[in-house]
């Protein structure tokens, strides 16, 4: 093993993704005396969905309601859970949001006792609004920019191992079993193999199968989001033979529909902050009527376009006091940059109007559709486990979803440790992953990645997106295999960087391809998956949860109804603060 | 050019080539100091600007976000 690695390492816990998620689940691991390494594909400051900074935590449970209300609110599709948790009936966990709430005063304590205290001035937790579901549930701090940073500070401290511009390329198995993983140094290409008892997948959602909302496919990177997230982890899982779930359905903006402001006018505020109930935010159109407030359905907006009287804008002149505050606090703790660039445009976040714009798909539904796991963040597979925005069948998600599930993935690998064999590895396997990858740099002509990559995104947007039907699904798909089919073996990579980008390309193609498979199998009608081949919107719940599997160098889909509530075991009594 | 590095300002200590989520940055060894070698990859979140000491970066909003 050690003549094809530049480096072979042996770990309880290897933790693939540095992100929020990873590294509250390495932090947690190293602490319960598991020896862990981190493999980060940029640099772990600066890395993941939370690298600009973190806003607030959604889903934080207020100390005067009890378990029992979150209980019935999961199971009655509302509450805490707003509308749409009651189509999403049998494609969610409910367990999963259930944990979330229960455990989510303990991972704040953790984090506490890492050096990150999130308390205000008066040494309190304020609770807000949560735009989504209208409950106080929303913690908005102060120093949210520097919160990813303490976290990976802490986890450079050691003695865990952190391999940054490490990209993982392939899991490792054994008798159905991941035993590790092989992975490339994005820079000099140096090839590390690393045998784990247990691996975390952690590597956010899949941003990079649709173009970003700004619409200019020649813009190559240029939108608002991690970029970074070619779903490589997800990618990655399917191929070791993991489950995945609700892999069609793609994300909604803030107002409960497919809509979003346009991120030139964001002035830094994400749009689901601004179109909740409790800001009241007025909606206009083109000739300055109010259309309503709050949130609103996608189909009024779209009623406006048509008449000819778009595009609707969210005015900020009509916001409270509080809420200018808020989005001014959200500002200067995030994103600084967007701020900065928007006084470079001579924009007000008082007074300029958000324009709405985007009705298309832009990223999967994270972190609904991803790898499927239990309520231990265990996988499909043994020894495999995963966490934040890349899990499948939950909407406790974001940068908090992520602090908690990486915390109970991190404790769940330490209990697991103990009882899971030493891994065995079967050196061919890490030989193919490596010289598949390095396929690329092999070729003198060919196509490269980006220019395979936005092609990709042309035909998932175009024939996929927010509007489905099975005409158009079936020429998308024709047209995506035919693209893989010929360009994909025509992939070139001039360097290591271009190796990564390669790699995120085939991750991009697979699971472009998933995405479509799996919105051709679901007919029905809802936030996240329309039809307009089968338009009637029905208020009954959808039944089950899309499940793909690997099957040979196939993709087998399969039904399965999620688990519902089953509080035979209930949570321990939350502690009272 | 979303991306300036002033060179007269920086100092190679090496922040924006370790922070860059894309990195777009290279190095040269030869004068200690980053080098822009992926630019057309930048997403624009700015984590280079914010957390370069120096101020030794500036970031040009892109047309095509105008």
């Amino acid at each position: 093993m050690g003549e094809i690695a530049d480096k072979v390492m042996d770990a309880d816990f290897l933790v693939i993704g540095g992100g929020m998620a990873g590294c509250v689940a390495a932090l947690k691991a190293a602490e319960a005396g598991l020896k862990v390494v981190v493999w980060e594909k940029a640099g772990i400051l600066r890395s993941g969905s939370a690298s600009v900074g973190v806003r607030n935590l959604r889903g934080l449970l207020p100390p005067d309601i009890p378990l029992s209300e979150v209980a019935e609110g999961i199971s009655g599709g509302r509450g805490f859970f707003g509308g749409n948790a009651r189509t999403l009936k049998g494609l969610m966990d409910e367990n999963l949001a259930y944990a979330g709430y229960g455990e989510g005063w303990d991972a704040l304590k953790d984090l506490e006792r890492w050096g990150i205290d999130l308390r205000d001035e008066k040494g309190g937790y304020p609770l807000s609004y949560d735009s989504r579901t209208g409950a106080k549930t929303m913690l908005y701090f102060h120093g949210g920019s520097e919160l990813k940073r303490k976290l990976a500070r802490r986890v450079l401290k050691g003695p865990i191992v952190t391999l940054e511009r490490t990209m993982a390329l392939g899991l490792l198995t054994s008798g159905g079993k991941v035993t590790g993983a092989a992975g490339i140094n994005v820079r000099n290409g140096g090839f590390f193999i690393c045998r784990s008892k247990a691996v975390l997948l952690a590597t956010g959602s899949a941003m990079r199968i649709y173009h970003p909302r700004e619409g200019i496919p020649s813009g190559r990177f240029k939108m608002l989001y991690n970029h970074t997230g070619a779903g490589d982890g997800i990618a990655m899982a399917f191929r070791a033979g993991a489950e995945l779930v609700n892999m069609e359905l793609i994300s909604e903006g803030g107002g409960g529909a497919i809509v979003t402001s346009s991120p030139y006018d964001r002035l830094g505020v994400r749009t689901g902050h601004l179109l909740g109930d409790h800001t009241k935010a007025p909606i206009v159109n083109a000739l300055g009527e109010k259309i309503g407030a709050g949130r609103m359905p996608i189909e009024k907006i779209i009623e406006e376009e048509k008449a000819g009287r778009g595009p609707c804008f969210i005015d900020p002149t009509g916001f409270g006091e509080d809420v200018h505050r808020r989005i001014e606090a959200a500002k200067a703790d995030t994103n600084e940059i967007i701020a900065a660039l928007a006084a470079q445009r001579g924009l007000d976040s008082r007074t300029n109007k958000y324009e709405l714009i985007s009705f298309k798909g832009d990223r999967l539904a994270y972190p609904l559709a991803g790898v499927l796991i239990d309520g231990r963040c265990l996988t499909s597979l043994k020894g495999l486990y995963a966490a934040g925005d890349m899990m499948g069948g939950t909407n406790f998600g974001g940068a908090f979803g992520a602090i908690v599930f990486g915390r109970k993935a991190g404790m769940a690998a330490s209990q697991d440790a103990g009882t899971l064999p030493e891994p065995e590895m079967d050196e061919g396997q890490a030989d193919l992953v490596r010289d598949e990858a390095l396929l690329p740099m092999g070729r003198k002509d060919g196509v490269r990645p980006l220019e395979l990559e936005l092609k990709v995104r042309d035909i998932v947007d175009r024939y996929c997106g927010a509007y489905r039907s099975e005409g158009r699904l079936k020429q998308g798909l024709w047209r995506l295999h035919s693209v893989k089919d010929k360009f994909l073996p025509e992939l070139i990579a001039a360097d290591y960087h271009e190796v990564m980008s390669a790699q995120e390309v085939r991750n991009i193609i697979l699971l472009a391809e998933i995405h479509m498979r799996s919105a051709l199998e679901r007919k029905e009608s809802a936030s996240g998956n329309w039809r307009i081949d089968c338009p009637e919107k029905s208020d009954a719940p959808w039944e089950s949860g899309i499940v793909v599997k690997k099957d040979g160098e196939g993709i087998k889909l399969g039904r399965r109804i999620m688990p519902p509530l089953h509080c035979a075991q209930p949570l321990r009594k939350r502690k009272e603060r | 050019m979303p991306i300036k590095i002033n060179y007269k300002l920086c100092n190679g200590c090496g922040i924006c080539y370790n922070v860059c989520p894309m990195d777009c940055y290279g190095w040269d060894e030869e004068k200690g100091l980053p080098v822009l070698t992926h630019e057309e990859e930048c997403w624009h979140e700015g984590n280079c600007v914010t957390d370069c000491p120096q101020g030794a970066l500036t970031l040009k909003y892109p047309l095509q976000l105008w």
